[in-house]
């Protein structure tokens, strides 16, 4: 059973989560169960690594046979499963991730990232009131 | 926002999202006995019962199609172990159930998947079928 908590990228009101909803059935359950296996701790079946974020990141993606490359992009924080991005690719693009998504996903997990380590501070902080 | 239920989190609904979270761990719970025992496609239907296209598609993590009710039905014979202690397909033909069932506590997000443990909440017992009278 899954015990790492999922956390997404809500900096622009949802909006990329309202893009993977518009996916279709089968992409959404084949990459929904990727993300349970990565909460379990365990590799997903369908991913690459994604290198120079920092962190541990990868994209978990499904080819629909077509052309049409389903991405995901999670970063693992500190026993959390943060999902920073979700994007479509022409599978004649090449494995290459474009600059743009690289860019995004890099400001997105440098923002987190942030966010958790003042989370941490402030729990610190709290702690040492009680005492 | 914070989820467990990724499926949930993508936009299934939420009695499907439940459905989704069960197929897509017992289907893991065989992919990998599968894996650790290094079993050919075909070998593998044998054992499990199962069409080998359905035993594909577990490999493969395609859940959309497979059904809760087989992939249990093929855990049992296989002795594959998950969500429930469910009796052996020796035991189970000797006409000794001991079983446990995991007590689906309605939430909304559906955590108690994540909570719950079927192992420890169980009503497990062996129960002696009552001999047929005539």
């Amino acid at each position: 059973m899954p015990d790492r908590e999922l956390e997404f990228w809500d900096g622009d009101g949802g909006a990329f989560l309202e893009t993977v909803r518009s996916w279709p059935n089968d992409v959404r359950s084949a990459i929904g169960a990727d993300l349970r296996r990565v909460q379990r701790g365990e590799e997903p079946r369908n991913f690459k690594p994604l290198k120079g974020f920092g962190v541990a990141a990868a994209e978990v993606r499904h080819n629909d046979g077509a052309r049409v490359v389903y991405s995901v992009a999670f970063a693992s924080v500190s026993g959390k499963v943060f999902i920073a991005d979700a994007f479509m690719k022409d599978s004649g693009d090449g494995s290459e991730m474009r600059a743009a998504d690289r860019r995004r996903i890099t400001d997105r997990l440098r923002q987190y990232k942030a966010k958790y380590n003042q989370q941490q501070k402030k729990n610190k902080k709290q702690t040492r009131q009680l005492h | 926002m914070s989820k467990r239920n990724v499926f949930l989190a993508m936009g299934f609904e939420p009695e499907d999202a439940m459905i989704l979270a069960v197929r897509s761990d017992l289907a893991d719970a065989i992919a990998k006995v599968l894996q650790r025992d290094g079993l050919r496609q075909a070998d593998a239907a044998d054992l499990l019962g199962l069409p080998q296209g359905v035993v594909s598609n577990i490999v493969r993590g395609r859940i959309d199609h497979l059904s809760i009710e087989r992939l249990m039905k093929a855990m049992v014979r296989a002795n594959i172990p998950g969500y429930a202690k469910w009796p052996t397909a020796d035991t189970a033909k000797a006409g000794v159930l001991h079983h446990s069932v995991v007590s689906p506590t309605i939430s909304a997000d559906l955590e108690f998947l994540d909570h719950v443990d079927p192992w420890a909440i169980g009503i497990g017992g062996d129960f002696h079928p009552e001999p047929e009278t005539h």
